[in-house]
């Protein structure tokens, strides 16, 4: 009998060992920046993903610099699992800063429903959904949608099951879930715990915020839909009696209040230089912003939210350009933007490290695409094809290879634009088309852009600077 | 130099050659004076460089070419916000004239938020566009710049150089590279 336990004890020993084992694998890590995910370990490697700062993730199979990026609760130690590859320089040991990024909706399936390999009734049936079994969606094109696991945290084609069409589902609801037996909370909820607030200025300087001062006219005053709120009070008395909570700190200079604990948030407020404020919940890496003379500690009082390292004077010197408000006390004025805007930059005060980004200086430019269509006499083919929100907005991207000797006319590049855009759009969505002319570098900046919303042609234009090193200039 | 006079000290030492002091003086001063002439040496290598990347995007062709670039996004983003700016002063207009219906007075105070919402973000967002465009386009030009720095700086044999105009207080002109930089920039084109 000693024996059958001995061995049992044994069994279930090694069955312990063989589970933990399976869990331990790679490591766990965060992105400090916003972070694309590849189909391989190279930049130039098809985009399936990305990752929002401090997104926690597993890695493992370290290669070149590049490590397979998997669910963190994966348990399958093999590639196969991977949901894509990034740069391992960008993904640190600890949360530097956090700012989740939700994606794609939560859905049900309202009835039976075949999960196929990909966005068409001829593809392979992968799986099939059973009725009021709930899922997330994203990755949308025509009427399909890539389906991903209710659980899925991380935002990659490689993470998903398979597509089915959207008219089978129906947006999730608190009942819907709870039939399901779902709980419902946000998938970035974990995240949202408290990090060590190191975020550095430059963070900010990353997510395109920022002041192009006069280039554009402020809104007219007396239509000004959203509220704004009062400019803080410098003042060194309390109206009343000194409220005890927080800490009333004094700006060191120029901070914008954010509506969110985000850098990508919409401004509310810049604080000047010696304004006085209280500050508050720190969560994030980010201050709940009060006027200093607030007297009930409520988050919904406050005026928005600032980083913790700016407002505490910690940074670096005056590196973050601080945006201006749009000033709704003036009348609009058309501004052009000024020529001079770049050759100003480094004169003015508000120097910035700029930082070369060496990586594309080592590496050759790829030889130009074949062209494998035809359109208003250019011989053109589509690179790329991507979906993105860009400040709440839903843009597809084109990236064409137009084929030409001759430098194309403004005109002639709008036509043509406007013929793929044609064949692209789609129903609320905007499209942008970005032209790369051959000799180009297909990796950096595009020679023309052309926007276009449903309905029409919203702007155009063309940067000749990105034609240095090919033969049109 | 010095280590032949090094070790032949160390020699005569080592093999106790009895030599007069005079003699051990003169070494002494030689060996001194060889190790001065090295330090004088190795300092010469090390060669500091400058080079002002504001005068290369004011200056170059490339740079004029990315400001004009800028400039150019900066009308088209203009044209947009006076359009919408245009749709917001014509809803105002017509509901100052005073002669509409309720029904039709909420319609247009309804069509007014939405467009002043809508210019306001499009205000917001294009300033946002072109402030990133802006550090796209120095990013571009100073990355063309960076090769070439990097090939002049390995010919001059510079150990470092620098590019902060704010940090300097003396550039000798041999030092100042940016001219040249400028130079090879245009040369490209």
């Amino acid at each position: 009998m000693r024996k059958i336990y001995t061995i049992l004890a044994l069994i279930f020993s090694l069955l312990l060992l063989a589970v933990s084992t399976a869990w331990a694998f790679g490591e766990i890590r965060y992105p400090d920046r916003p972070l694309n995910l590849r189909k391989g370990r190279s930049a130039k490697s098809r985009w399936v993903g990305s990752l929002y700062p401090g997104q926690k993730v597993r890695v493992s199979f370290l290669k070149d610099g590049w490590v397979a990026v998997f669910e963190p609760g994966e348990t399958k130690n093999s590639e196969s699992a991977a949901v894509g590859y990034s740069n391992v320089k960008y993904l640190l040991k600890k949360q530097t800063r956090v700012e989740p990024k939700p994606w794609g909706d939560l859905v049900y399936a309202w009835r039976t429903l075949n999960v196929r390999s990909s966005p068409s009734i001829r593809g392979r049936k992968v799986d099939t959904l059973k009725a009021m079994e709930h899922v997330r969606i994203d990755f949308p094109e025509d009427d399909w949608s890539m389906v991903f696991s209710p659980d899925a945290t991380i935002r990659s084609k490689m993470n998903g099951i398979g597509y089915s069409s959207i008219k089978y589902f129906k947006p999730a609801t608190k009942e819907s879930m709870a039939r399901a037996g779902i709980g419902g909370k946000p998938l970035v909820a974990e995240e949202k715990k408290a990090v060590p607030p190191v975020v550095s200025e430059a963070v900010e300087v990353g997510s395109g915020q920022g002041q192009v001062g006069g280039t554009v006219a402020p809104p007219p005053a007396p239509v000004s839909s959203k509220p704004v709120p009062a400019p803080l009070k410098v003042s060194t008395e309390s109206a009343g009696e000194p409220a005890s909570w927080g800490k009333v700190l004094t700006v060191k200079r120029k901070v914008n209040i954010r509506e969110k604990r985000t850098s990508g948030s919409s401004l509310v407020h810049t604080l000047k230089s010696g304004e006085k404020v209280r500050v508050d919940y720190l969560k994030n890496g980010w201050y709940a912003v009060f006027r200093e003379d607030e007297t009930v500690r409520e988050e919904s009082k406050a005026l928005g939210y600032a980083l913790q390292s700016l407002i505490e004077g910690s940074g670096r010197g005056n590196a973050v350009p601080v945006e201006k408000k749009a000033d709704s006390s003036k009348t609009a004025r058309a501004g052009v933007a000024d020529a001079s805007s770049l050759s100003a930059k480094a004169s003015r005060g508000d120097r910035k490290t700029l930082v070369i980004d060496r990586s594309r200086l080592g590496t050759a430019k790829r030889p130009d695409p074949t062209p494998d269509k035809v359109a208003h006499g250019y011989r053109y083919r589509i690179v790329e094809k991507a979906e993105t929100k860009q400040l709440g907005e839903t843009w597809i991207t084109i990236k064409v290879f137009l084929s030409t000797k001759k430098l194309p006319g403004g005109e002639a590049l709008k036509d043509f634009s406007t013929t793929l855009w044609r064949e692209y759009k789609r129903p609320m969505k905007k499209v942008a088309i970005l032209v790369y002319l051959p000799g180009m570098d297909m990796e950096d900046l595009e020679y023309g852009v052309t926007k276009f919303d449903d309905t029409q042609l919203l702007e155009f234009w063309v940067r000749k600077a990105t034609l240095f090193g090919t033969d049109f200039l | 130099m010095v280590g032949v006079l090094g070790y032949s000290a160390i020699f005569l030492i080592v093999t106790k050659v009895v030599i007069p002091m005079k003699v051990l003086k003169i070494c002494l001063a030689l060996i001194l004076m060889a190790l001065l002439c090295a330090t004088m040496a190795s300092a010469q290598t090390s060669k500091v460089g400058f080079v002002n990347p504001q005068r290369i995007i004011n200056e170059s062709r490339i740079g004029q070419i990315a400001q004009d670039d800028l400039a150019r996004l900066g009308k088209e983003k203009d044209r947009r916000v006076r359009q919408a700016l245009e749709s917001v002063e014509i809803l105002k207009s017509e509901l100052q004239n005073g002669t509409l219906s309720v029904t039709e007075q909420q319609s247009k105070e309804k069509g007014l938020r939405i467009a002043a919402r809508e210019y306001e973000q499009l205000v917001e967002s294009s300033n946002l566009e072109i402030q990133g465009e802006e550090r796209r386009l120095i990013q571009f030009v100073m990355r063309r710049a960076d090769s070439i720095l990097r090939s002049i700086a390995e010919e001059m044999r510079f150990t470092m150089i620098l590019t902060d105009p704010e940090i300097i207080g003396y550039v000798n002109k041999n030092m100042d590279i940016t001219d040249r930089v400028i130079r090879e920039l245009n040369g490209m084109m």
